[in-house]
């Protein structure tokens, strides 16, 4: 059948789409952190007084037609998988949106297992309008798109006029998805900016909010707006370090260790948020040649030293001459363009990039990642505070981690600040508080770098870990910690 | 001597070789130096050697002792050699250093079977103070081309003898030879020891076992013990006359001769549901998993094949039965392959000695989650000791920090068998310890070491059913792991899970 036909006879309203779902059905909508499904989800949530029981399963929410903020035992029970993100934070720490407690590589396992899954009915997702092949691009934020598609019952794809194209396994023909409704999102372009924030008051939050909001995708844009709007001026200066726009504290000094850690031609992986979005910012790859990119998101940067020729995938072990993602979520708006239709990058399924005999194909693989605290024998939290405050889920990093210790050459370095809440307490800690989670057991720790240094922990025993940690704490906190270890780990 | 190391390999004039690196313990303890890094492998160790170095405590300083799980204690666990020796404990804490970790006089090394090595081959500048400079072990005598076996316990004893400048090894006359890699060449060996002859126990001295397990039959006794050598039986005597009626119950475990709980036979009825014909199994020693074969676990199974780190009473029998064909491996198939048979009892020895169906390789590669996930349907069984209610498991410590265990291979293991393709990482917790506290806790205490985190955890069993985790939400974890939770503790634990995890 021609294409055409088919995709027309498809072609659905938001509103007849969203009749199509039923009391008791699953949905996933598990777009990119820039590219969720937005008409979709209100058209549905609109549905709810004539719905019950529908389930709905989140990647890293970034809309929120209302069902995250819903009260439990509505139509609509919602959970979060993998990742929590600042939008879906006060949801899920309000315990009103559950979470699954699970790493990327890991999040489809349980469709192996016959009767421990739930069965999708539907995915609802984004994508391109077809090409002249009949075939669609699911755009920059890929992450686990294909995988969702393939177990899914139905497929519902808005199609969004402004998603890019590229390269590696990226597309979907129109016969695969069941129903399409086309919604392209308003974008907000630099000169319409003053015109969207008119009102908003004092001056100083206004400016700011203009300021940040110009780092983002325009596609984006609506949406972190409103919550900006939201926001008073610390929480929106914390929303923009998370987002990579305002560098925290430090960065640049630990900016200056990491680039003492990397070797020319070494492949790397750098995780989501603060500080190592700055990473590159404050020079970590200054002077170095020839590296080479695998990871499944990426941070500002890394487009402009593909673009460079900094980061050329020359001496890459697995997949030579390419820089690998899963979504490129975390690059500059600049970036992201550079990157469409460009043969040197390719997008693969998240589940596929992350797993761990895939990260350590590579030699020399170097995982960069954050972390919130670190006790003293090495256990690293990345996910909460204040013991069970959830900040994230494990997203990538557990596997990114490990998979770059079981590279030949590979290093796992974990950036941190040495200090949270203006200083006052130290992310270094003699023990983990009850409720702490931890995301990288103390056995896979390797390289912990704050703005004090280095510490190094593979191989070493409780007590040389100590050392290493406390001299890199901040001095301010070092007399206790030594204490403490002592107390601990000496007779 | 390391000129000698490739120039002999397969020589016939190994026995020159041989001959002329026999020397007294005395002499070859003489090769530490003060300062020098001296490992002892996982059990079987090398008992004269140790007994040997301990005696040169007043001349030597700083040298640092590594050890796994120590079967003795030459002098250093105990105090007063602080001066000479420097004791590190890697891998596993095992009973006879407990009391020293527990008084933190010795220093603990978290590290992992596959990873160990990783900064020393790397050359990473802070892993220079790992390199081995002498390592003690245990061989057989040396076969017709020169080769010695490392017996039934071969563990990383290849890897850390590769890596050590110094090899010194104890001849044990009873090791058994297995297939795998489990070997290595009198030349690659610098001095050989030979410890004094051990005559046979006498009567008297078998009494003395008899009634340290006096709740089992002689027979039975003698059965288990028929592998043992002379000189490990008197080591049982002498722990008998330390410790006095405890002994018994102290050493049954690590001799098969003790008797499963209630609660192991409830979590037998449970993994028993978890188990599909064609599986490639690995089960962890300690309890309840040891119990597990001889429960009946596998006995309903086909074509089943065996991928372990290490072994427990009954594993290698399945292969007798029948049960074990390896007909399904992905990895080595029609072998059954493991780094150790500790944990085994002496029927089990027996069988494996000389038998081409099993293979030992070295820890470094059993272990390594590549080799691990390389088998299709993986199912890991490995025991904890605690689970919180959002799934992170704590297989090591107790009462917040105190550390029972270390974490040997299990971290390898379980992620090894999520990653390969139909595979599942099964966890054993019996639903109380200590007298009734119950080992599901709303949040681990203060201290306390994840050895599996949440987002790994996948299926826990206990006496009263299976808990599914992997995939599952904060609340439906909570569900899943009350429900299987001892039912004193039920009503306090849906409370906790109703504060932490509800608004």
């Amino acid at each position: 059948m021609d294409w055409q036909d088919e995709y027309n006879r498809k072609l659905l309203s938001p509103e007849e789409a969203a009749k199509l779902i039923k009391s008791g059905d699953v949905i996933m909508a598990m777009g990119g952190s820039t590219d969720q499904p937005k008409i979709m989800q209100q058209a549905i949530f609109a549905r709810g007084d004539e719905l019950d029981n529908v389930y709905v399963l989140h990647g890293c929410p970034m809309t929120d037609p209302g069902w995250l903020t819903s009260d439990l035992g509505g139509p609509f029970e919602v959970d979060a998988t993998g990742y929590i993100g600042p939008i879906g934070r006060a949801a899920v720490n309000d315990k009103k949106t559950g979470f699954i407690p699970v790493s990327w590589a890991f999040t489809f396992k349980h469709y192996e297992r016959a009767g421990e899954h739930r069965p999708i009915d539907w995915d609802i997702m984004t994508l391109s309008p077809p090409n002249r092949h009949g075939f669609c691009s699911l755009g920059h934020a890929l992450w686990f798109k294909k995988d969702v598609m393939k177990l899914s019952k139905k497929i519902i794809a808005e199609v969004d006029a402004n998603q890019r194209w590229f390269y590696g396994d990226t597309t979907v023909h129109v016969s695969e998805v069941d129903h399409f409704v086309e919604y392209t999102p308003p974008i907000v372009p630099d000169e319409e900016l003053p015109q969207a924030l008119a009102g908003v008051e004092p001056e100083e939050k206004r400016k700011k909010i203009e300021e940040y909001t110009k780092h983002l995708l325009p596609n984006m844009r609506p949406n972190v707006l409103g919550i900006f709007m939201l926001m008073d001026i610390p929480s929106i200066d914390s929303l923009a370090e998370t987002l990579g726009i305002l560098p925290c504290d430090g960065a640049d000094a630990i900016a200056g260790y990491v680039n003492t850690l990397i070797n020319d031609r070494d492949c790397f992986q750098i995780g989501q948020g603060s500080p190592s979005a700055f990473l590159h910012r404050f020079g970590a790859f200054a002077g170095k040649e020839d590296l080479g990119y695998h990871a499944e998101m990426t941070a500002r940067g890394v487009g402009t030293m593909i673009s460079e020729g900094q980061i050329t995938g020359k001496y890459k072990t697995f997949m030579p001459g390419k820089s690998v993602f899963s979504s490129l979520d975390g690059l500059s708006p600049d970036e992201l363009i550079y990157a469409s239709e460009n043969p040197r990058v390719e997008l693969y399924s998240t589940g596929w990039v992350t797993a761990i005999p895939v990260v350590c194909r590579n030699d020399n693989m170097v995982s960069l990642q954050n972390g919130i605290s670190v006790d003293l024998t090495g256990q690293i939290n990345s996910e909460s505070i204040f013991g069970g405050i959830m900040l994230n889920g494990p997203g990538g990093q557990p596997d990114s981690h490990v998979g770059a210790l079981y590279s030949k050459g590979g290093r796992a370095i974990t950036v941190m600040r040495a200090t949270a809440v203006g200083g006052t307490v130290s992310c270094i800690v003699p023990q983990m508080e009850p409720g702490t989670v931890v995301t990288v057991p103390r056995e896979y720790a390797d390289y912990i770098v704050t703005e004090f240094g280095v510490a190094r922990l593979m191989g070493k025993s409780f007590r040389e870990r100590a050392n290493e940690l406390i001299s890199v704490a901040h001095p301010d906190f070092r007399a206790e910690l030594k204490k403490e270890a002592e107390r601990l780990f000496w007779p | 001597m390391h000129a000698h190391r490739e120039t002999l390999r397969y020589s016939k004039d190994w026995q020159e070789d041989y001959k002329s690196k026999l020397v007294s313990a005395n002499e070859a303890v003489r090769l530490i130096k003060s300062g020098d890094l001296v490992v002892t492998p996982l059990p079987g160790q090398p008992t004269i050697l140790q007994e040997a170095l301990a005696g040169r405590a007043a001349e030597l300083k700083d040298v640092t002792i590594q050890v796994s799980a120590p079967a003795q204690d030459p002098g250093w666990l105990t105090m007063g050699m602080e001066e000479a020796f420097r004791v590190v404990v890697e891998l596993f804490i095992g009973g006879r250093a407990r009391s020293a970790a527990d008084e933190r006089r010795v220093d603990y090394l978290p590290d992992l079977f596959s990873l160990r090595y990783k900064g020393v081959d790397e050359g990473r500048e802070e892993s220079a103070s790992r390199q081995i400079d002498v390592f003690l072990t245990p061989v057989s005598p040396p076969d017709e081309y020169g080769f010695c076996s490392f017996g039934h316990t071969m563990w990383h004893k290849r890897s850390y003898a590769k890596r050590a400048r110094v090899v010194i090894a104890e001849v044990e006359e009873e090791a058994i030879r297995t297939y795998g890699s489990n070997f290595i060449h009198v030349s690659e060996i610098d001095c050989f020891v030979q410890p004094p002859f051990e005559p046979p126990l006498v009567d008297e001295e078998w009494q003395d076992l008899f009634e340290m397990f006096n709740k089992k039959s002689p027979e039975e006794v003698r059965a288990k013990l028929k592998m043992s050598n002379a000189r490990t039986l008197r080591t049982l005597i002498g722990i008998h006359q330390v410790m006095g009626e405890a002994a018994g119950n102290f050493v049954a475990p690590h001799v098969g001769l003790d008797e499963p709980t209630d609660a192991a036979r409830g979590i037998a009825h449970y993994l028993r549901e978890l188990i599909d014909d064609g599986d490639t199994i690995q089960v962890g020693v300690g309890r309840p998993s040891s119990f597990m074969v001889k429960l009946g676990v596998f006995d309903e199974r086909v074509d089943l094949g065996i991928h372990t780190e290490m072994g427990c009473p009954g594993l290698p029998l399945l292969v007798r039965e029948g049960i074990a064909t390896g007909r399904y491996k992905t990895l080595h198939p029609g072998k059954a392959v493991f780094s150790t048979f500790m944990g085994c009892d002496a029927d089990d020895i027996e069988f494996v000695a000389d038998n081409p169906a099993f293979e030992q390789y070295d820890s470094e590669y059993v272990a390594n989650i590549r080799t691990v996930a390389a088998n299709d349907n993986m199912k890991s069984v490995n025991n904890g000791l605690q689970v919180d209610l959002t799934g992170q498991i704590c297989s090591e410590t107790q009462f917040g920090p105190r550390m029972i265990n270390g974490q040997g291979g299990q971290p390898e293991t379980h992620i090894g068998a999520l990653l390969s393709r139909g595979g599942r990482a099964i966890t054993l917790i019996p639903s109380t310890a200590l007298g009734g506290m119950s080992t599901i806790v709303p949040q681990l205490d203060k201290g306390s070491l994840v050895t599996i985190p949440r987002q790994l955890a996948d299926t826990i069993v206990t006496e009263y059913g299976i808990a599914r985790l992997l995939d599952k939400t904060h609340r439906e974890r909570a569900n899943e792991l009350i429900a299987v939770a001892h039912p004193d503790h039920r009503e306090e634990l849906r409370k906790e899970a109703q504060r932490l995890l509800y608004p």
